[in-house]
């Protein structure tokens, strides 16, 4: 996080204070990147043993983000931060409202592995859920580098990356639909995997989010709700 | 004391309080010692002391009898008293008395040895006159006559003389009166028509038709000066009429007329209340009555006059001469080299001796000056010089030049102490510097022009060296502020309570009687520098609780 | 949020495009300009202490400049109504114009200039004169003596300082009587009331507390939609709650100027962004 050059401020207090703040968001990406992974491995494994371990740790994480926005309040009121350090302020709160929804989202796809038992639907559709997984995982855990290097190109990448999640998880709707439509009975479990899936989509989504905020965090431009073309030309631009 | 606890002493600082507080004790009981002395020795003067009568062994052995004041007694030794053949050790104590009767003894004062005195008493009937002449007289009332007879004798002399005398005082007031109001105006007049005539014999205007007019005036002038004339022989030769005849100690009788008393009284008859009335009355002629006697006798009510005219004069002159100095040097003078060099030259002059000034102010304001002026303006009165002369004016000047530093060094002060943001404050809403400095930065400056002023007071009321060469003098015909067109004279010489102390007690011809008055003297200058200095420090402090400046 | 400001050229064409790295001219809208400096530079004997300064001050707006101390920021505002003429050696080159006119040409009365451009200081610093005299104080200069006149005018004034109701009882006591949040107020009476075009305020709530630093910053808020602000403070919080256009200077540089909102969220020189979130530089 050099970029920011967090630590030359003149009060070595505020410098500790951020990062805290920092290492504490580290902390809880860590924390939601092991969930999505434990959800995520206990799906494709049927394990639905490891999977309410997953759904239980989940008040972790929602304990982080109450710490952590606690501590952004406390650093807003009574140092004012201004520039790169409002910035990294704002981006922090809402980085952990997003981490704590994807915690949230990872603790859905643990109660339906958990709900699924030991039953394997199709392999087919069970490793594309996983590969989305693998995907969305992957997406987390570069966006939580880019957080923490404060790479703006990473962060880019991640935006980029959301739009092979949201194809993939299309895919993948129409193949469970095609399930339905075939065999009534298996709809349940379908409605199931659907979640599951959707769950990701939104997890893939809340990355981008968190990738955008960083761009913000760095560049000072707000880049949420444009074109991937803007993204990219603010991105790189400006440097 | 340990050693200790003593180095420990020292260094909590008690002994540097001590000293200071010492050092304060010390200045303290110095002023205050001053200001009794002064104060003791001059307002007992006053007071009606009692008369004694003396039966005194000459040195010859023959005995005389004596009346007077005792005034102090003293021991000295027997040589210095001046007794033959006496033991070089040995002493006697002596007393000086008063017996006054200038006229027929010659000496007013003596020494009486104690161990000659044979007898002494405080007879209710002595009486002391206050004379317009020769000093007092100690003695008895034998009678009191009118026009060479005898009206009263005995007992019923003393409140027929009481009676005559108060109409005889009323006939000197009202010949007084006549001379310094009327007749004086009067001749004012006529020496101004003088010098107009001479004005129009100068200027060549002198037509006869000019000149009949001024000598129809003169005419005129001179018969109401006759007139008055008259009026004031008819009082004189009423106040000639009587007479008190009194016989002194030594038995000699003796006529005084009551045109040459001011006030008789029997101070062994009195009592406490007349004697606080006579005293109270004795203080009020010594502040309120011109001099009599070269000094010695009366009041110094002109030298009072004198000396706050001048006061007053010299603050008029040096307030706005200076406050212009300072607000040159401090708000327009570019500060450099040569300000520095005049305000160092300011400062110096705040320490040369005031005698320097006088020499000055007779060297450049009389000679050169009033010389120049008296050519110029009042060439109708030379040889004889207006101007040209010291007086009431150049003694203002002299000693304004002689406070000017004080002024300047305390108004500078002043001027810096005015904030800047009050300035930029004026500026800043369109005032040009001319108008900052007359609408805010003057008047908050003015408690320490006031100060200048309070301290240019103080040092010209009590400066004396420099006046003697540019206008006091010891006896000043007429004050220098009068009914007369132009009202006041700043030609005219003056008075002045400084010198009055230096002249009725080194100059005068009877140091005796003059010492307690040298001390009322000093005290009343005192008082009148202290009240002047009151009034200008009143004035500051409401000038300074109206701008003070906020201390934030 | 690029296309929600509209972003026009300054009316009069000066460079400042040169203060922000993306070569832009600073968000100015469609505002006129009240007063604009070209090619500044100040100097004190040989010291230097203005550099080439092009600025700009937008009309009924209120623009801040903010820089550590001796960073030239009050000497940038004294030159606004010449007040540094006052002190000895103080040199200046380039323009300073006030409506399009050069307010250092010598045929300016520097007196009605200051007239035009009012000022109010860091201390409070009313005269030692009643609290109405205080206010009547610039108007005696201009002559006016009608009663009348002077009346309507003071209560006018203090309404807008709004102080009126605090001091309406005591109007002729001693200024030094009221506290020093109702002073630096009554001295921004006494400036509104010769009705400038421009305040120059120089730290003007340094001295006071926090609720008064308030009432001065609303103050300032209500005073913005009659006249052209100038302010200069020390505390960067105050610019960015008081001003729309902030400027920062770095020894003697106008380092960066724009709208206050960038100023404070995205600076674009480091510089500015270290002085603002108090780094060291």
């Amino acid at each position: 996080m050099d970029k920011l050059h967090i630590n030359q401020h003149i009060s070595r207090k505020f410098n500790q204070e951020l990062e805290a703040v920092r290492s504490k968001v580290m902390k809880m990406g860590g924390l939601v990147e092991a969930q999505l992974a434990g959800a995520v491995a206990a799906m494709s494994a049927g394990d639905p043993e490891a999977a309410s371990v997953v759904a239980r740790n989940d008040y972790k994480v929602n304990a982080l983000e109450v710490e952590i926005d606690e501590e952004c309040t406390q650093i807003l009121a009574r140092r004012q931060p201004a520039a790169s350090d409002l910035r990294l302020v704002m981006a922090v709160i809402k980085t952990i409202t997003d981490l704590e929804r994807i915690g949230d989202e990872a603790e859905r796809v643990a109660r339906m592995a958990e709900f699924m038992g030991g039953d394997r639907f199709k392999d087919t559709t069970m490793s594309e859920v996983e590969h989305m997984g693998q995907l969305v995982g992957q997406m987390l855990h570069d966006v939580l580098d880019a957080f923490a290097r404060t790479d703006v190109e990473q962060a880019v990448a991640v935006v980029q990356a959301d739009d092979r999640v949201d194809t993939k998880y299309e895919s993948l709707i129409r193949q469970l639909m095609t399930y339905m439509a075939e065999d009534p009975r298996s709809i349940p479990v379908v409605l199931n995997i659907l979640w599951a899936a959707r769950a990701l989509e939104r997890i893939g989504d809340r990355s981008r989010n968190i990738a955008e905020y960083i761009i913000y965090l760095v560049k000072g431009k707000d880049v949420r709700h444009t074109s991937l073309q803007t993204v990219l030309e603010q991105a790189g631009r400006a440097d | 004391m340990s050693g200790r606890s003593l180095r420990s002493w020292i260094a909590s600082g008690s002994p540097w309080v001590w000293l200071n507080a010492g050092a304060v004790a010390i200045s303290v009981v110095m002023v205050l010692g001053l200001l009794a002395l002064i104060a003791v020795r001059g307002l007992s003067h006053f007071w009606p002391h009692a008369v004694s009568a003396v039966e005194y062994r000459e040195s010859g052995g023959e005995i005389v009898s004596l009346a007077g004041e005792l005034v102090e007694w003293e021991t000295v030794s027997a040589v210095q008293a001046g007794v033959a053949g006496a033991d070089p050790g040995a002493s006697i104590r002596r007393v000086l008395i008063k017996t006054g009767n200038r006229d027929l003894g010659g000496l007013d004062f003596r020494w009486l040895s104690a161990p000659q005195i044979v007898g002494m008493s405080e007879p209710e009937n002595l009486l002391v006159a206050e004379r317009r002449e020769w000093g007092n007289f100690y003695g008895a009332l034998v009678a009191v006559r009118s026009e060479g007879a005898v009206v009263a004798a005995g007992e019923s002399a003393w409140p027929e003389l009481e009676r005559r005398l108060e109409h005889s005082n009323d006939l000197s007031e009202r010949i007084r009166e006549l001379k310094a109001g009327d007749i004086g105006s009067l001749n004012y007049r006529l020496e101004r028509l003088r010098l107009e005539r001479r004005t129009l014999e100068l200027d060549g205007a002198d037509t006869p038709a000019a000149l009949a007019e001024i000598e129809a005036a003169v005419e005129a002038l001179t018969a109401s000066y006759r007139e008055l004339e008259d009026e004031l022989a008819a009082l004189t030769r009423q106040l000639e009429r009587d007479a008190m005849v009194a016989l002194t100690a030594s038995g000699t009788e003796v006529e005084i007329p009551l045109s040459k008393v001011v006030r008789v009284y029997r101070p062994n008859a009195m009592g406490v209340f007349a004697k606080i009335g006579h005293y109270l009355e004795k203080l009020w002629e010594f502040v309120a009555d011109d001099p009599r006697e070269a000094n010695t006798e009366g009041g110094i009510f002109p030298a009072i006059y004198g000396t706050v005219l001048m006061v007053l004069l010299m603050s008029v002159m040096v307030t706005p001469l200076g406050v212009m100095a300072a607000v040159y040097l401090r708000e327009y003078a570019r500060q450099g080299l040569l300000v520095r060099a005049i305000r160092v030259a300011v400062n110096n002059l705040a320490g040369v001796p005031s005698i320097v000034y006088g020499v000055f102010g007779l060297g450049f304001f009389v000679y050169a000056v009033g010389g120049t002026i008296d050519e110029v303006f009042f060439a109708e009165a030379l040889p004889a010089p207006t101007f040209g002369t010291g007086g009431l004016m150049w003694a203002s000047l002299t000693l304004a030049l002689l406070t000017l530093p004080v002024v300047i060094v305390s108004t500078e002060e002043g001027l810096s102490r005015v904030p800047r943001a009050i300035r930029e404050g004026s500026l800043a809403l369109g005032a040009t510097r001319a108008e900052t400095l007359w609408r805010t930065v003057l008047p908050m400056a003015s408690p320490a022009i006031m100060t200048g002023v309070i301290l240019a007071v103080a040092r010209a009321a009590g400066e004396v060296a420099p006046l003697m060469l540019v206008g006091v003098v010891k006896l000043a015909p007429s004050l220098p502020l009068d009914l007369n067109y132009p009202f006041l004279h700043a030609e005219r010489k003056f008075m002045h309570l400084g010198f009055h102390i230096y002249d009725v007690g080194f100059q005068s011809p009877n140091v005796e009687a003059a010492r307690p008055l040298v001390y009322a003297t000093a005290l009343l200058l005192v008082v009148v520098i202290v009240l002047l200095n009151v009034v200008a420090i009143r004035i500051r402090n409401a000038l300074r609780e109206k701008y003070r400046v906020l201390e934030n | 949020m690029e296309n929600a400001v509209k972003r026009a050229q300054p009316i009069i064409g000066v460079d400042l495009s040169r203060l922000n790295s993306s070569g832009e001219q600073p968000a100015l809208g469609e505002r006129t300009l009240a007063m604009e400096t070209r090619g500044l530079s100040l100097y004190y004997g040989d010291k230097q202490a203005l550099d080439g300064i092009d600025i700009v001050i937008p009309e009924r707006q209120v623009t801040a400049f903010i820089g550590p101390s001796g960073c030239g920021k009050s000497t940038l505002l004294r030159c606004f109504n010449r007040m540094n003429d006052l002190i000895d050696g103080c040199r200046i080159e380039g323009e300073v114009l006030l409506g399009g006119e050069d307010i250092y040409l010598p045929s300016v009365d520097p007196a009605e200039l200051r007239r035009r451009v009012g000022m109010v200081f860091q201390k409070p610093n009313p005269f030692p004169k009643s609290v109405y005299e205080n206010v009547a104080y610039g108007l005696r200069l201009q002559g006016i003596k009608k009663r009348r006149v002077l009346d309507e005018t003071v209560e006018w004034s203090l309404r807008a300082a709004a102080l009126w109701d605090e001091v309406k009882d005591r109007l002729h006591d001693s200024a030094f009587g009221l506290s020093g949040g109702q002073q630096q107020r009554l001295v921004i009476a006494r400036a509104i009331a010769v009705q400038p075009q421009v305040i120059l305020l120089d730290e003007p709530a340094s001295a006071l507390d926090p609720i008064s630093t308030l009432k001065i910053e609303e103050l300032i808020n209500e005073l913005k939609t009659d006249y052209t602000i100038v302010i200069v403070t020390h505390n960067m919080q105050q610019a960015a709650r008081v001003s729309d256009y902030t400027a920062f200077m770095y020894m003697g540089d106008l380092v960066e100027f724009d709208l206050t909102g960038t100023i404070f969220t995205n600076p674009a020189k480091k510089q500015t962004e270290d002085y603002i979130t108090g780094r060291y530089g």
